[in-house]
């Protein structure tokens, strides 16, 4: 994938210390459109929709909202600790939406395995098929996502 | 295939050439000259030099219009009624503005650039916001991930506010932080200490503002504050009042407490403080003392997961629960929360299900 125009702004503001004080990369040298790349071309291994571990990451996020910080079992399988913070954080994609800065740290139950990530971080996986660069503060691998939500490959028709 | 992709490349290349070349022409070679801003049909004209922002000409002016994001189009928060010379809205402002906003002539300050005299309409409150120049007096660590700031005012000297107000504190360069940005913080200082300001300040994990305050900020440095914004305050009324909070959600009941203190105030006060265990609550000391000097203040404390060591006596549950306990005692009273949006939603929803109105609700969320 080429790097367009947007993909460009993206990755500018994606810079440490622009949007937030760790940017979205980590470690990962490459370029935005080449992580994209690598990370679609990992969900289409895995049989695994990046909209469909957005929307569990939100499902499951969402179910512990009402501990106020405090664990919260969901569906008997995941504690969830979801930490809402002061202010709001805009998408570095060049397009409107600014989100709560809150976080959310989901264990599975039964592996001990836990992820955490910000409502930032859903929005980036749904829309934009981003998960962050390996090291970034809220990155975590497509694959470790569908371990500990315990995503299946959702059916054909 | 190759020949399409190649001609849709060559066309965006010029494109993107064209626009940086105009935009360099725009900064360099255009010449507005000398513009005037008029302010609400009169009340103030600025002359200011033209091709600037409209955000960035007012604050140089001393009039600071709202904004967390510094100017750079990404909170939508600096929007202000422009009703001649502001040109079309762009690209950039249409997804911060409802179609009624643009209707309006609504605009954000942040993006456009003065061209022409400009007449436009802000909040008359705004006119009273000022910057203020400061030294930290104070730095306390509160709880794990709570600190304390105390500021001294330098210049001006003195603020005037209504205790419960917030302000922006300005962040400057840092590390990878290559641009100053402001953010809100509630006062959690009275408004009869008017030489020195005080916030509270929680980490927010990746935050660029917190992360400067947590780790790198010193008593004796030098920061700037602007407000007083926002129209969190207790109201006048001899009705109980309910507080409740979270976090860093005291900061504002702080200074209302030791307001109605000072006035040696009867009313019947209640302060519901929700935390996950006893290493997130704070100022219990200080709470203890106000219960003291205010005859008819209640401080209750309430932990949602109270940890063994904590050997925990008092309330359990979430503050919701705790609040609900009530019941309908609260129809007559007022409430007034402060913390994450998620808290005062849920709040909201119990006090207004046990009979308070939603017109005797004010709350200050966190967003």
């Amino acid at each position: 994938m080429k790097m367009t125009p947007q993909l460009l702004k993206a990755a500018e503001k994606m810079k440490a210390g622009d949007i937030s004080r760790d940017g979205f990369f980590g470690r990962d040298e490459r370029d935005l459109a080449a992580i994209l790349d690598e990370q679609h071309a990992a969900c289409l291994r895995l049989g695994v929709g990046y909209e469909q571990i957005a929307r569990e990451m939100r499902r499951i996020g969402h179910a512990g909202a009402g501990g106020f910080g405090a664990p919260v079992e969901v569906d008997g399988k995941w504690s969830v600790v979801v930490d809402e913070n002061r202010g709001k954080i805009p998408c570095p994609w060049p397009h409107p939406g600014v989100y709560q800065k809150t976080v959310y740290t989901v264990e599975n139950l039964r592996t001990g395995q836990s992820v955490r990530y910000s409502e930032l971080t859903i929005h980036m996986i749904f829309t934009h098929g981003f998960f962050q660069g390996e090291g970034a503060p809220f990155y975590n691998a497509p694959a470790t996502l569908i371990d500990v939500l315990e995503i299946a490959p959702e059916a054909e028709d | 295939m190759i020949e399409v992709l190649v001609s849709m490349g060559v066309i965006g290349g010029i494109g993107a050439i064209l626009a940086v070349v105009l935009e360099l022409a725009d900064r360099y070679i255009a010449n507005y000259g000398e513009c005037k801003i008029d302010i609400n049909d009169g009340t103030r004209t600025l002359t200011v030099e033209g091709g600037g922002s409209l955000l960035g000409s007012l604050v140089a002016e001393g009039i600071f219009i709202p904004s967390a994001c510094g100017g750079r189009g990404s909170c939508g928060y600096c929007k202000v009624k422009i009703a001649e010379g502001g040109g079309p809205v762009l690209p950039t402002e249409t997804s911060w503005l409802t179609p009624q906003e643009q209707k309006n002539d609504m605009r954000l300050s942040c993006q456009v650039k003065i061209r022409e005299d400009l007449k436009i309409h802000i909040p008359p409150e705004l006119f009273l916001i000022k910057e203020y120049r400061g030294r930290v007096a104070r730095i306390t660590t509160l709880t794990h991930d709570i600190k304390e700031v105390r500021i001294k005012l330098l210049e001006p000297a003195a603020i005037e506010f209504q205790t419960g107000q917030y302000m922006q504190l300005t962040v400057p360069e840092y590390g990878d932080v290559e641009e100053s940005v402001y953010r809100a913080y509630s006062l959690s200082s009275p408004s009869f200490e008017k030489d020195e300001v005080e916030f509270i300040i929680r980490l927010v994990p990746e935050g660029i503002c917190t992360t400067w305050v947590h780790q790198f900020l010193k008593e004796g440095d030098e920061v700037t504050v602007n407000g007083p914004h926002g129209e969190f305050f207790l109201r006048d009324s001899d009705k109980p009042a309910i507080m409740i909070a979270g976090g860093s959600g005291l900061a504002p009941f702080k200074g209302m407490l030791r307001d109605l203190a000072r006035q040696h105030s009867t009313r019947q006060v209640t302060f519901f403080f929700g935390a996950v265990s006893q290493r997130d609550l704070y100022h219990r000391e200080l709470m203890a003392e106000l219960e003291k000097e205010l005859p008819n203040f209640k401080f209750v404390p309430a932990l949602s997961k109270p940890a063994e060591e904590d050997r925990w006596q008092g309330e359990t549950g979430l503050i919701t629960d705790v609040v609900g306990r009530l019941g309908e005692n609260i129809a007559g009273s007022q409430a007034y929360l402060c913390g994450s949006p998620g808290m005062i939603d849920a709040c909201i929803a119990v006090l207004t299900k046990n009979g308070m109105p939603q017109a005797e609700i004010f709350y200050d969320k966190f967003s």
